[in-house]
């Protein structure tokens, strides 16, 4: 089977699965299932978003929430001073997240190894601190949202569907690209950079082009999360936690497909749930610290991948 | 001019506590390869340390350090002889992943620290160097400032001493710069590693002491100060001692003259700025040749 056939077979599948899901709330009615759905989802989305560049080009970002954030306030301030509906500016949030991606990733993506993981924080931190003095918009009062329907339970439904969309689409451009021109010059970048460059690959533009994909699907997702957090502050917009909880979810699933980045998504929001319903907040934040270490000292290659076997693997054995 | 010359002061006061805080950081990143995030957040532990040891026990907030810095040496060598040491075993990349392990050290210290010390801001206040002040020229330096940049200049002294006088202290510097060269020479590259990380830890605590004289804490705040600790480390050059103090003087005059200039809000902004234009045009640190 050509890959452009496969290519459109699994396209398929992926819509039938998210049709199932989508039709999620003509049975469930309760508020907490969607909730925990849309932490979920949001993740999902953005650890296989952050993939494209961290796992198939192998440039681990640290600050993947900066995009996440930004893309959350300019939808939130088109909501609040034009009553544009989130759903509808998400693309809008995308590029900004993208024009930022290009700004940031010119200067940035010329750093090799951890100078990127480092300088990438930075940014996110910097990204925050111009948001919250950007005048008139007065970020760190917080901003009340009016929610997208007078009923929680619909509002949340409505939240979930957005969600839903945007993992779909996250999932469907990673496929894309694991199966294009990109995404082959990605992993030539990942397996040695200097010889890809020999061999004609335009590394600094594959780079760049990588990083503002990424860079979009993280902002749409800010738009959708910033509207189910009803109140926006900068706090839970910008967290750091959040970039290294994408980080940590690609690296327990593997790095090398879509495939391990939704599956650690899943896998550490399910556990991070029950940590927070059995020990409280508190605790469940000293006991997920222990996690990030453990993790990463004993699933130094993914689990998922482990799990799976190497179906999924697009890499030779004995890389990493 | 004299708001100029006070700034200028108290930059150089500032700037020296900050070399300090940075010190180890950046020795464990040139030496061990580690990128330590908790750093900062053992320097907070540091600076509680020294207040409760003053506020609820009644010890000289200085005395701490004679429990601070052999207690965290300790914990420094017991992290590397163990994590550390692991994960060079198992991934041949330890900057980043000694990111995502450090992260989770330094989320799980913070929740401890608000858990046991409640989030609420904390400054150390020395009934004795309350009201001392130093005059020259118009100029009028708190003394809890002058105490603090004494006692990190006294420890980044100590630390310069180690490095270049001391046997171990040049294996140390022999492992930063060749790790296969130094092993082979017959360095245990592992005990040298360990006492760095030791040493590193060490020096935060006592930079956290210093810190607590000068601003107010509370557990989160290990992240702007690791803002400042990546700024000083990435401009002036990883695992360069000498860079680290320069550059530790840069960013505290960077700091108080350019609070002179815009609002308070914005100066972290200009720091931002500053890291910017480095990684931009001297992406090795401006003392690179």
């Amino acid at each position: 089977m050509s890959k452009i056939a496969k290519l459109k077979k699994d396209y398929v599948i992926l819509l039938i699965i998210g049709l199932l899901f989508a039709a999620f709330p003509l049975f469930i009615k309760t508020t907490y299932i969607y909730s925990f759905l849309i932490i979920t989802f949001m993740y999902a989305a953005l650890t296989v978003g952050w993939n494209i560049m961290g796992g198939y080009a192998g440039y681990f970002s640290f600050g993947h929430v900066a995009f996440v954030g930004a893309g959350g306030y300019l939808s939130a301030f088109l909501l609040l001073e034009y009553g544009w509906s989130p759903f509808l500016t998400a693309p809008l949030a995308g590029l900004l997240a993208g024009i930022i991606a290009l700004l940031v990733g010119y200067p940035c993506l010329k750093l090799r190894g951890p100078y990127f993981s480092v300088v990438t924080l930075i940014v996110a931190l910097a990204v925050q601190v111009v948001v919250v003095n950007i005048p008139g918009l007065d970020a760190p009062r917080g901003l009340f949202l009016p929610s997208p329907a007078d009923n929680v339970l619909l509002s949340r439904m409505l939240l979930y569907e957005g969600m839903l969309v945007l993992l779909l689409i996250s999932i469907a451009v990673a496929m894309y690209i694991e199966n294009s021109r990109l995404g082959y010059g990605l992993y030539a970048i990942r397996e040695d950079e200097e010889v890809a460059e020999t061999q004609g690959v335009n590394t600094t533009e594959l780079k760049l082009i990588g990083y503002i994909i990424s860079a979009f699907l993280a902002g749409m997702v800010g738009s959708v999360f910033a509207w189910y957090q009803g109140f926006l502050a900068p706090d839970p917009m910008f967290e750091l936690e959040i970039s290294v909880l994408i980080v940590l979810m690609a690296l327990i699933g593997g790095t090398y497909s879509w495939v391990g980045a939704l599956g650690g998504a899943v896998v550490i929001s399910i556990v991070r749930e029950f940590l927070m319903i059995y020990v409280g907040a508190e605790a469940s934040h000293i006991l997920f610290g222990v996690l990030l270490i453990v993790a990463i000292m004993y699933l130094p290659h993914g689990a998922i991948k482990w799990a799976i076997d190497k179906k999924f693997s697009k890499s030779p054995k004995g890389c990493s | 001019m004299t708001e100029l010359l006070q700034n200028l002061a108290s930059g150089v006061m500032i700037g020296i506590v900050y070399a300090l805080l940075s010190i180890g950081f950046s020795l464990s990143w040139g030496t061990l390869g580690v990128i330590s995030i908790v750093h900062p957040a053992f320097a907070v532990l540091g600076a509680y340390i020294a207040y409760f040891s003053y506020h609820s026990f009644g010890f000289d907030p200085i005395a701490s350090l004679l429990f601070t810095i052999p207690v965290f040496f300790f914990i420094g060598v017991a992290i590397n002889s163990t994590l550390f040491n692991r994960l060079n075993t198992i991934t041949k990349h330890v900057g980043f992943a000694s990111m995502v392990v450090t992260f989770g050290m330094a989320i799980t210290l913070e929740s401890l620290m608000k858990f046991f010390f409640t989030a609420d801001p904390r400054l150390l206040r020395i009934d004795y160097l309350r009201d001392l002040t130093l005059s020259l020229g118009g100029v009028s330096i708190a003394s809890r400032y002058l105490v603090a940049a004494f006692i990190a200049l006294i420890t980044l002294a100590v630390i310069y001493y180690f490095l270049y006088s001391t046997y171990t202290g040049k294996a140390v510097r022999a492992v930063e710069q060749e790790k296969e060269g130094a092993a082979f020479v017959g360095i245990n590259v592992m005990r040298v590693s360990s006492i760095t990380y030791g040493i590193a830890l060490a020096s935060a605590g006592v930079a956290g002491l210093a810190l607590a004289m000068v601003y107010p804490f509370e557990p989160p705040i290990h992240i702007p100060w690791l803002v400042i600790i990546f700024l000083v480390v990435i401009a002036g050059g990883v695992g360069s001692v000498v860079g680290t103090i320069l550059t530790g003087l840069i960013v505290g005059l960077l700091f108080t003259l350019s609070g002179m200039v815009v609002p308070f809000s914005l100066v972290n902004l200009v720091i931002f700025l500053a890291l910017i234009v480095v990684l931009i045009f001297r992406p090795k640190g401006i003392w690179s040749v």
